[in-house]
């Protein structure tokens, strides 16, 4: 990565607070991309924001921005903006005197093309009928464009969004990401973007990066931390319900500590789609092709149910098999080749990539088990069956034997439809299958 | 009492130049002792509200001190320090500033006194102001100084009008500490005090009267700008 196109440089942030500080942050974002900080409540996001900012004092690190050290600049100096997420409007100024609060400054003032750039805001961000409106008379959605527009009427190279979407009414949400991506596209200005939901990465981000008290836990294409998160925190943050710890065995299968024994990804690797292909823009809604390809058709009468479900945590994921590894994650597969990999391992398989049935299904998937279902949740969109599951069909155990005392619990999703077709309720002893490559190590 | 004194003894007595001068005395002390501290209380007010720093309580209840100590020894403290016999008082002697018995001993006292009401009303608020709408505006590219004047400023101005006010009531009203530091020139209360003292009430009251009307005209001028209605701009809250 050469200066030239890396947006901003954070080398080493230390922030140190009474009760939180933030960790050795080191990142490298490109110019012009769509960048998501992910964590949870707490995790050091907005004082990470801060930080690149320069309102959050460093304890130590460097940030860099365009190739200019901008450590120990201002805030006015360094040509970020921020939208904050109670959208910080100035109270005692109408909307236009909002938006142009920073126009007089340094080099903003008089710049050529700036009275066209802010007509093309107000026409993009439809603020032409706000103009004049007292800023607490507007609804939220209102004043996030009013907050957007200021903060990109000074034109600056990096606008940082400080969770844009979680203080919005859901039906307005969809509305306000297809604006932050019209504008990011627009204007080639690199994006930042905090948030606590994983949709949003999922939906907006190029790149993410997760974080969690205080420390990073993984930077990569939005996909590679979706499908192959590298900690156990990461893993249960993205949705990856089913966390096994198992040691991996010679012929490259697991053996997990509930006495499973599961087949490895050895499957082709080549051929997904690199970063974010065309389906991972897709807005919500849109239904990727089901996980696993090769599931006997309903229709068939085996009443295979596949988990690809439209559920929020799964829209827009590209689920082709073979998942490409980004870089700075070692690729996890193909196995059997685990070099370097610890004899004690995780397992994750996402609750989408679990398909339930009512017999044994012949088919590619090389980890089939049988199960009894514990429990059924209704997630909104699809239902999460949490099964347990028999060590018995894994050969370890002795075929037959009936459910171990502590059997381990597997959660899959399935829509409502399947969920009625396979008559799936509690006590029901059914079959559970995944793909050799839907399970993921680290 | 405002209504006990005629009103022919009202109308001589703003007429006699000793009670006219000691009621404008009053005031002017009054109001430019509150001048002072806005100019010394407000930047301190924002720090306060502000920021976090080790010592910060300690300056708070120093800041708060002239309000619970007895007045006379607020006086008695100031001369202590800045007497003519002590160092503090040389110094300003040597510069011409005496401050037994002058308007500029009237004045400090009452800047004292006056003081911690301004910093305590214009530090909430200042308080009252989110920061972040200060950051936004070092973002957009104004400095520390800039954000100050366009953000912090326009949005805390009524606390700090409402603080101006009460520390000119405060030093209005002020007798025990004056007292002691200037006996003369005679502010109000001082010749209320010596008049009631030598000839008694019937004489304290006109003045008193007076005093008191001059005073309530200025509050409820003060008054009417701080609320709604009254805008610097498009200053609302």
């Amino acid at each position: 990565m050469t200066p030239g196109n890396t947006a901003v440089s954070l080398g080493g942030i230390t922030v140190t607070y009474d009760d939180f500080c933030l960790d050795d942050v080191s990142l490298d974002i490109e110019t012009g991309e769509f960048f998501v900080i992910m964590g949870p409540t707490g995790a050091g996001k907005t004082v990470l924001l801060e930080a690149v900012l320069g309102i959050a004092p460093l304890t130590a690190g460097s940030v860099v921005v365009a190739g200019r050290n901008v450590t120990r600049l201002p805030p006015e100096r360094r040509g970020i903006g921020i939208v904050y997420q109670d959208y910080a409007l100035f109270p005692h100024l109408r909307v236009e005197a909002n938006v142009r609060f920073g126009l007089r400054y340094g080099s903003n003032r008089g710049s050529n093309g700036e009275a066209a750039h802010l007509e093309h805001l107000y026409d993009v961000l439809d603020l032409r009928t706000l103009l004049h409106r007292r800023v607490d008379t507007l609804s939220g959605g209102e004043s996030q464009r009013v907050a957007l527009a200021r903060a990109l009427a000074t034109q600056p190279s990096i606008v940082l969004l400080d969770e844009p979407l979680s203080a919005l009414d859901p039906r307005f949400r969809e509305e306000i990401r297809r604006t932050l991506r019209r504008i990011h596209h627009e204007t080639g200005t690199t994006f930042i973007m905090v948030s606590h939901d994983f949709r949003d990465a999922l939906s907006l981000g190029d790149r993410a990066a997760v974080i969690h008290q205080g420390r990073l836990q993984q930077v990569g294409a939005v996909d590679e931390i979706f499908r192959r998160p590298a900690t156990r925190f990461v893993a249960e943050f993205v949705g990856m319900e089913n966390i096994l710890e198992a040691k991996l065995l010679a012929d490259g299968s697991a053996r997990t500590d509930g006495g499973l024994t599961l087949q490895l990804g050895g499957g082709p690797t080549g051929g997904g789609p690199t970063g974010r292909g065309p389906s991972g823009g897709s807005s919500a809604g849109a239904v990727d092709a089901p996980a696993v390809g090769a599931v006997p058709a309903i229709g068939a009468g085996s009443a295979a149910s596949e988990a690809a479900v439209p559920s929020p945590a799964t829209d827009g994921v590209p689920s082709a098999d073979g998942v490409p590894s980004a870089d700075g994650v070692p690729p996890a597969a193909p196995f059997p080749a685990a070099e370097g990999l610890p004899p004690r391992v995780r397992l994750a398989i996402r609750p989408e990539d679990i398909v339930l049935s009512r017999t044994p299904l012949d088919s590619s998937m090389r980890n089939g088990f049988p199960a009894r279902v514990l429990a059924v949740q209704d997630h909104g969109p699809a239902y999460a069956v949490r099964c347990a599951v028999a060590t018995d069909a894994g050969g370890a155990v002795g075929a037959g034997r009936p459910l171990q005392p502590a059997p381990t619990e597997l959660v899959a999703y399935v829509t409502r439809g399947s969920l009625l077709e396979l008559g799936i309720e509690e006590g029901l002893r059914l079959h559970l299958s995944f793909k050799a490559t839907a399970v993921h190590v680290f | 009492m405002v209504t006990a004194p005629s009103g022919a003894a009202i109308i001589a007595t703003i007429q006699e130049d000793e009670v006219y001068r000691s009621i404008w005395l009053s005031i002017y002390s009054a109001v430019l002792a509150a001048l002072i501290a806005v100019a010394l209380g407000t930047p301190l007010a924002y720090v306060l509200a502000r920021y976090r720093f080790p010592g910060k309580r300690l300056v708070e209840a120093i800041i708060d001190l002239p309000i619970v100590i007895p007045h006379p020894v607020i006086g008695i403290a100031i001369l202590g320090i800045a007497g003519r016999n002590y160092w503090l008082g040389r110094i300003l002697l040597s510069l011409g500033i005496r401050l037994m018995g002058s308007v500029a001993g009237i004045v400090t006292v009452l800047v004292f006194v006056g003081t911690p009401l301004y910093i305590n009303s214009a530090k909430s608020g200042f308080e009252a102001v989110n920061p972040r709408l200060e950051n936004v505006a070092r973002t957009l590219g104004a400095n520390a100084r800039q954000s100050f004047f366009r953000v912090s400023l326009p949005l805390a101005w009524r606390s700090m009008v409402v603080g101006f006010v009460m520390a000119v009531a405060r030093a209005v009203s002020e007798f025990g500490a004056v007292v002691i530091v200037a006996y003369h020139p005679m502010i109000a209360p001082v010749l209320i005090y010596e008049r009631y003292e030598a000839f008694g009430l019937r004489y304290s009251q006109p003045v008193a009267f007076w005093l008191i009307l001059v005073s309530l005209t200025l509050f409820f001028l003060l008054r009417a700008m701080t609320m709604r209605g009254w805008t610097v701009g498009e200053v609302r809250r």
